[in-house]
């Protein structure tokens, strides 16, 4: 009797004790280099970027990465483990000095690392924009967790990326990634926006619900639930509550608030380079309001210099419908999920199927024969990546792992 | 919901039920099954609160439960549960926000509506339960109320003791342990609960 009552006892009391797991970015801290750094010039970042051969990190990083500069991050996108490292550099007299993190991106390893790029090894033109005469090495080395970097690590630049006459958008889903990745920012918040060029992005899809009072927030899910928030008293639908009941009783998962649709547009266009946001729109009623701070973040990135795309998200007939009966849907551009015939009836400036349509290359060429672009969504595997990239020539991925893409895409 | 409510709930759930349930009880040994309401009112209290906003925060509650039970007399029995759950509340006033100062009300409750299967012996019962809770939520901020549910998926786990009061009824206790997984609420409910057979065959 004893063992029928405990074993139950035993298994309920550690399913109820899962806790939170997740895992921060480490950081240097008080042994930062970067602020005695200045910054470099966007020719000799562009001189950095490139595919490099990787000596001494191999098991890691495998046998080869690419460099490349996104907004504020140097970032490095490997073959090997999903890893990817986003640092941040500048020059330190003839030297470039690198600093920032690794981290696989589908496991929780992760770890401190610092480059240098030393004066005779391309440091000292790169550091006075010219080019180097000699080939660029990295050297530095990277840790385990926060601990201090002893690992050596050289990075042998091999060839520059390939320039290519038109972008490729490598979308992070989620404003950046997903809560159950472990970032170090939550899902749909303004920090992941911010991260996310450092983690291989240069779009992102944001996710559009609308509060009670009509406010556009940035939420995934319907309901509000533990997965996405704190806050004992969030619970049911988001649409349930007023932006001031969720300003004051619910936060994201990593304490950041939920933002609003206006904040969220406001931290792309000023504090990052991020170039295109996909505004998945969850919920019809949010279209009219959206379309309006479209076009009000399309002006303040047009007044400080910025150039940002704003697409407007169609997922279903009804949102196309509703998009339509506004009569500013002509001059507010958007990105279609439908068949090829709703595409055009929206005029949608993309169309965006699913993946497991198939790579779909004969609808993908009309879309491009009528100046149309093609996002595929959601990709994540390296495996599936190559097969559309090099079957459908799409103009973009949606992604979990903007890592994965950015390496599949630039190796090529 | 307060204690006294709670309380009132009890009376009107406990007394007509005894006062129909005691002439149609019978102690007949030749009868093997027997369908039988259970009443239970005590205290729950939340295990692992998430909150961390500052006021007067109230951890669980007066709780109710209602089970309807079915089957042997000896060993193992089914049934349904239902009841109200008081989760947490909270009240501050002047709180200080991201929007400005507010006064703040809000209560999370939930009405669970649960499988039970029900083992016995020497007037031990062990219940487990699984099924959706109903979980509320009211809040009060800004002088705006906003009310919210959702249902999700959870589960029970008790343990009771019945002593026979007469050949129908039975009183005991129970201590029981909420799951509610999905939202992870976890509830701890301490019980005083009478046991009315309905009929028998």
């Amino acid at each position: 009797m004893m063992k029928i009552l405990i074993i139950p006892l035993l298994a309920f009391a550690v399913l109820s004790c899962a806790g939170d797991l997740t895992v921060s970015a480490p950081d240097f801290g008080d042994n930062s280099l970067i602020a005695q750094t200045s910054a470099l010039s966007d020719s000799s970042k562009l001189r950095i970027e490139g595919i490099y051969s990787v000596e001494g990190g191999e098991a890691n990083f495998g046998r080869t990465v690419v460099a490349k500069w996104n907004g504020k991050f140097f970032s490095f996108f490997a073959g090997t483990n999903s890893a990817y490292v986003a640092l941040q550099g500048g020059r330190l007299d003839s030297t470039l000095v690198f600093e920032g993190y690794w981290r696989y991106a589908q496991d929780l390893n992760t770890g401190l690392m610092r480059l240098r790029i030393e004066a005779s090894e391309g440091g000292r033109e790169l550091s006075q924009g010219m080019i180097p005469s000699v080939p660029v090495v990295i050297r530095g080395s990277f840790g385990d967790g926060s601990s201090q970097p002893t690992n050596p690590i050289v990075l042998k630049l091999v060839r520059p990326l390939s320039q290519r006459s038109t972008p490729f958008w490598i979308i992070a889903h989620r404003a950046g990634g997903r809560n159950s990745d472990l970032l170090p920012e939550s899902e749909n918040s303004l920090g992941i926006i911010q991260i996310a060029e450092g983690l291989g992005a240069n779009g992102v899809e944001i996710d559009v619900r609308l509060t009670q009072d009509g406010i556009p927030v940035i939420y995934h899910d319907e309901n509000l639930n533990p997965r996405l928030v704190k806050g004992e008293f969030c619970i049911g639908p988001i649409a349930n509550y007023t932006y001031a009941h969720l300003r004051t009783l619910c936060t994201l998962k990593n304490g950041e608030q939920i933002p609003t649709l206006a904040e969220a547009l406001e931290t792309v266009v000023m504090k990052t380079s991020l170039s295109l946001v996909w505004l998945d729109i969850k919920a019809e009623d949010a279209i009219a309001p959206v379309i309006q701070l479209q076009r009000q973040y399309l002006q303040l990135a047009a007044s400080v210099g910025r150039s940002v795309e704003l697409l407007i998200g169609l997922p279903s007939l009804s949102a196309v419908e509703k998009y339509l009966a506004d009569s500013s849907h002509g001059t507010a551009p958007a990105i279609c999920e439908l068949d090829l015939a709703d595409v055009r009836r929206a005029n949608a400036v993309v169309w965006a199927p699913a993946w497991t349509l198939g790579p779909m290359l004969q609808k993908v060429t009309e879309m491009h024969n009528e100046g149309r672009r093609v996002f595929f969504w959601t990709l994540d595997g390296s495996e599936f990546i190559k097969v559309f990239l090099n079957q459908s020539m799409p103009d973009g991925m949606v992604t979990n792992y903007p890592s994965i893409v950015a390496y599949e895409y630039y190796v090529r | 919901m307060n204690t006294t409510f709670a309380s009132i709930l009890m009376a009107v759930l406990v007394v007509p039920v005894l006062s129909i349930a005691q002439p149609a009880a019978t102690s007949d040994t030749t009868k093997f099954f027997r369908a039988g309401i259970e009443m239970a009112g005590g205290y729950a209290y939340r295990l692992r609160s998430t909150n961390t906003l500052p006021g007067n925060y109230v951890r669980g509650g007066a709780t109710a439960r209602l089970r309807l039970k079915w089957g042997s007399h000896s060993v193992v029995g089914a049934g349904i549960e239902t009841g109200w759950l008081p989760i947490s509340s909270l009240s501050a006033t002047n709180s200080s926000t991201t929007l400005g100062t507010t006064d703040l009300e809000a209560s999370l409750n939930a009405v669970p509506v649960l499988f039970v299967a029900a083992f016995q012996r020497f007037n031990i019962q062990l219940h487990v339960g699984l099924g959706f809770y109903n979980v509320r939520v009211s809040s009060t901020v800004f002088g705006s109320t906003i009310r919210s549910s959702e249902w999700d998926f959870g589960y029970m786990l008790s343990l009771g003791y019945a002593y026979p009061l007469s050949p129908a009824v039975k009183l005991g206790a129970e201590v029981k342990w909420d799951n509610i997984s999905e939202a992870q609420i976890s509830m701890l409910s301490a019980c005083v609960r009478v046991m009315v057979p309905l009929w028998e065959w």
